[in-house]
């Protein structure tokens, strides 16, 4: 078991840089998950990590060990890969069994673990099997055993639950979960999907073009988001965030049509900073009610309703505010329709503030 | 499936034509093989010997030492072909895997290669053997006969890696083994039938070459089947059924090792398939 300490790591193909420069501790047993959209670096990250590509510039250690120069086979890492890369010629069992071959652990050993593992993952049934005659849940959790049976330091998933159906990610979600509380080693996961990132995580990497935005945990990347990226890129549906403007004594944030919505008494002195600056107000849906004002800081409005979307649980609401679209998340029972004008709440103690121009947080 | 526009006896008509054209030669040599030279001289002309004989097969291990021929052949085939398909599938492993500088430039000089007319390498290759001190032996076939295929192997063999995810090898590489190792646990059995293509081509290449062998291994010892055969040619005659027999020998044992080794390899490689 070990941590993973990576610093200022770069990494170019060619003239492209596509790293550019990250700096993450993952603490030993940790399990981290590096989020961000399609071609942020992100399974470039974890390859490096892997020694499935080099480094071009800065430092990645496991354990105490700086594993720069080492080939992936003496870090001793495990990988679950996206297309499960399980050897096609090789049975369930030898495909779980190969890593601990190539290592020359004895066969009893090798029974043991093996048969440990598929019990583990219940496909105890299949380990006859050639991985093409599986199902694509079936291939996932053999891909999970073959990283398990080696009780490595470090397991490293590259999206894996991608190619699953919907169901099966809860599932397998859960799964992965599950191991990790009984292994307790130490995991660095990439999705781009925010359910898997928010479910899993200790703590979460958010990277933007081959930089990290942010690291912390799931709560205060959601609650307390250091960038208008960040909150925009985890939650569903998204924040919504308008351009805005605060006076010049701070009491007031003004949207684009005039309309003016007073700051709470708590937040006046951290925005003083920014007034007469652009800035861009976010709020999650959850901070959109319907109905009139309740608690301090609360500021009613009235909107027009544009789209509504019924889940079961809730109904997001598409509405019109200061000229301006927002979402709102509705109770069920709420009846309302498209055109519609209502009366919503702004729950202001909670709205994220960000520099109009750098997208960074003001401090809430 | 759709209806086919043609009518099917069309596709069978073509298949007719193009199976007799190669294998009418064929054919005429295994039933010449058995005639009597008196027969095949006989007008009209018989296709099915009239009294079959087996005294041509007599003759043709009697006559010469084709034995010696079979053994020269088989070995210089076989070892050429183990040189080139391991120099070829690194080349090509390479093309395709690591980051080779101008793989295309690389593949258009190999191509070129291919294109060379055997006959202006012949001198360069007679006098580089003598220098070497290699004439009549078997390396001064091997060694040729391995390059002269290597293009199309290479060739070849880059179209079955290139089927072959990267990561297969990644996994491979994590699981303990060193890129050698991953290219032979995991890239080599998943390209079996490629590497066996690779081999086949390059021994049927080596089995058949007249040209090379006869310069350069001319010693009756020393010379693979082609050559050898030549010798059944009398100075005034030219015993066409004894040479029909000595072609079956050579033919015969040849087609059956592949057909054989063909059904091993595909056979073991239907379970797999790289896509799962
Ligand atoms: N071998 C390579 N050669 C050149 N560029 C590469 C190579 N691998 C990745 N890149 C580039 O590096 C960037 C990051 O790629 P990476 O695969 O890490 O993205 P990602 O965050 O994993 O994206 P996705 O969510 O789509 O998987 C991309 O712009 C990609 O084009
Ligand atoms: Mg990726």
């Amino acid at each position: 078991m070990a941590g993973i300490a990576i610093r200022h790591v770069e990494k170019s193909f060619g003239r492209a840089q596509v790293i550019h420069g990250i700096d993450l501790e993952v603490r030993d047993g940790e399990l981290v998950v590096l989020v961000g959209p399609s071609g942020c670096g992100k399974s470039t990250l974890l390859r490096m990590i892997a020694g499935l590509e080099g480094v071009t510039g800065g430092e990645i250690a496991i354990g105490d060990t700086v594993v720069n120069d080492l080939p992936p086979r003496a870090r001793d890492i495990a990988m679950v890969f996206q297309d499960y890369a399980l050897y096609p010629h090789k049975s369930v069992y030898d495909n779980m069994a190969f890593g601990l071959r190539m290592r020359g652990s004895p066969k009893a050993e090798i029974d043991t673990r093996v048969n440990e593992a598929a019990e583990i993952l219940q496909i105890g049934h299949l380990l006859d099997r050639r991985p093409g005659q599986l199902s694509g849940g079936q291939r996932q959790r053999v891909a999970m055993g073959r990283a398990i049976v080696r009780r490595p330091k470090v397991f490293l998933f590259d999206e894996p639950l991608s190619n699953l159906d919907a169901q099966l990610r809860g599932e397998v979600r859960v799964e992965i979960k599950k191991l990790h509380q009984r292994f307790g080693t130490t995991i660095v996961y990439v999705t781009h999907d925010q359910v898997e990132a928010m479910t899993l995580a200790d703590r979460i990497a958010v990277l933007r073009g081959g930089r990290l935005e942010q690291f912390a945990t799931p709560y205060d990347i959601y609650n307390r988001p250091a960038s208008r990226f960040v909150a925009s890129f985890m939650g569903s549906p998204p924040m919504t965030v308008v351009p805005a403007a605060i006076s010049a004594d701070g009491h007031h944030i003004a949207l684009q049509d005039g309309t003016s919505l007073p700051i709470p008494e708590a937040r006046r002195p951290t925005v003083q900073a920014a007034s007469g600056r652009p800035v861009a107000l976010g709020l999650r849906p959850e901070h959109v009610r319907p109905g009139e004002a309740r608690d301090a800081g609360d500021v009613a409005v009235d909107a027009r309703v544009e789209v509504i979307e019924p889940l079961g649980s809730e109904t997001l609401t598409w509405l019109t505010i200061g000229g301006r679209s927002m979402t709102g998340r509705f109770p069920p029972e709420q009846a309302v329709q498209p055109g519609q004008t209502v009366r919503v709440t702004l729950a202001m103690s909670r709205m994220h503030l960000f520099d109009g121009e750098t997208g960074a947080a003001i401090a809430a | 499936m759709t209806a086919l526009p043609k009518p099917k006896s069309m596709v069978w008509l073509a298949a007719l034509v193009v199976a007799a054209n190669g294998f009418f030669p064929a054919l005429w040599v295994l039933f010449t093989s058995f005639k009597t030279e008196a027969e095949l001289m006989r007008l009209p002309i018989t296709i099915w010997p009239a009294s079959p004989t087996l005294d041509n097969y007599v003759r043709v291990f009697v006559d010469q030492p084709i034995l010696t021929f079979l053994f020269n052949s088989f070995m210089v085939a076989l070892l050429s072909t183990v040189l080139c398909v391991t120099v070829s599938a690194c080349a090509a492993y390479a093309l395709v895997r690591l980051r080779v500088p101008m793989p295309n430039l690389i593949l258009s000089v190999l191509l070129a290669v291919a294109m060379f007319p055997l006959i202006s390498l012949m001198i360069p290759l007679f006098q580089t053997m003598r220098a070497l001190n290699l004439l009549n032996t078997w390396p001064a076939l091997i060694l040729p006969y391995a390059v002269l295929s290597m293009p199309v192997c290479t060739l070849v063999l880059i179209s079955f890696f290139q089927d072959i995810p990267r990561d297969l090898e990644n996994a491979a590489m994590i699981d303990g083994c060193t890129r050698l190792g991953a290219l032979w646990n995991v890239v080599l059995p998943l390209t079996a039938p490629g590497v066996f293509t690779a081999g086949i081509l390059a021994f049927v290449n080596a089995w058949d070459e007249f040209l090379l062998a006869l310069t350069l291994s001319p010693r009756v010892a020393s010379r693979t089947l082609p050559v050898g055969i030549t010798l059944y040619q009398g100075e005034f005659s030219f015993p066409w059924p004894i040479i029909s027999a000595a072609l079956i020998v050579a033919i015969v044992p040849i087609s059956i090792l592949i057909a054989v080794l063909q059904e091993r390899v595909v056979g073991g490689l239907t379970q797999g398939g790289v896509k799962g």
